[in-house]
């Protein structure tokens, strides 16, 4: 049988329970609705909140590492061809550049550069080396223009 | 009904008294101040009346108004015991915006005060009565 203090504690857990349980209900709640069906399917067996979080953030993490590897690849693959549109492949390459970043694994400053003049045709090769050779000479850096 | 044929006296009267409901019917009908004002639009939206059409008034800003509907009901979710700062963006299945949700859903769990929950620092509260008589 429980004493009358020991009968208290138990009715304070309880209730404290019951506040803990409610709050873990509404994370994950708040989780489930943000995510898909079939992402919803691999973390419903989980118990609390805590392992679902990171089951969700080791999956997740796997998958968006293998997209960040195959768009960095494919940046650094982009080409453009003679004659085609240089606005159109560099807003491609920006694009690019943005959705790594959004995925936490942008190309540094310097990798963007090089990407960037070994992308264009070879008919540009005599400009870039003059605008690289005036640069060097300057000791500036080539920049992207300022919005 | 011989009799009544006979009578146009009556016949007027019959048919008093048989219009009367459908008048009154009719009446209270357009009386009402709905009707009345959906007839009016109609009829606005047709070209009648003062002014311009209402309906065509803007139908690329109500495309817009559609189209931004559209946009945040599937794009985002929100729980509704919070407010506005509980719309987060879903997270893709091959984990392309992951980093972005993942900033954004701990702010957000955060701003409601649950962040305790997710990085581990809440556990359940342990019973301090031990029993040792449940059979």
């Amino acid at each position: 049988m429980l004493t009358g203090a020991e009968a208290t504690l138990e009715v304070e857990w309880k209730k404290d329970m019951k506040i803990w349980n409610q709050r873990e209900a509404i994370v994950k709640q708040h989780i489930a609705a943000t995510i898909s069906d079939s992402g919803f399917m691999k973390i419903c067996g989980k118990t609390t909140a805590r392992e679902i979080w990171e089951a969700l953030a080791e999956d997740s993490e796997k998958r968006s590492r293998m997209v960040s590897v195959n768009l960095r690849r494919r940046l650094q693959s982009e080409c453009c061809v003679e004659k085609g549109d240089v606005r159109a492949h560099f807003a491609t390459l920006s694009t690019m550049r943005e959705n790594l970043a959004a995925m936490g694994h942008p190309p540094s400053e310097d990798d963007f550069y090089s990407i960037i003049l070994g992308s264009l045709p070879p008919s540009y090769d005599p400009h870039i080396s003059a605008i690289c050779v005036t640069s060097s000479v300057l000791l500036a850096k080539l920049y992207p223009p300022k919005n | 009904m011989l009799y009544i044929h006979s009578s146009p006296r009556l016949h007027l009267l019959l048919a008093l008294v048989t219009l009367l409901p459908v008048y009154k019917l009719l009446t209270s009908f357009l009386n009402d101040q709905f009707v009345i004002r959906s007839l009016f639009t109609f009829l606005h939206s047709k070209g009648y009346g003062p002014g311009t059409p209402q309906l065509n008034l803007q139908p690329h800003l109500k495309s817009f108004r559609s189209q931004l509907f559209t946009f945040l009901s599937t794009m985002s979710t929100s729980i509704k015991l919070s407010e506005d700062f509980m719309r987060i963006p879903k997270v893709n299945d091959d984990g392309e915006n992951w980093v972005i949700y993942k900033a954004r859903f701990i702010w957000s769990i955060d701003a409601r005060g649950y962040v305790d929950h997710i990085d581990g620092s809440s556990l359940a509260p342990v019973n301090p009565v031990t029993r040792t008589d449940v059979a």
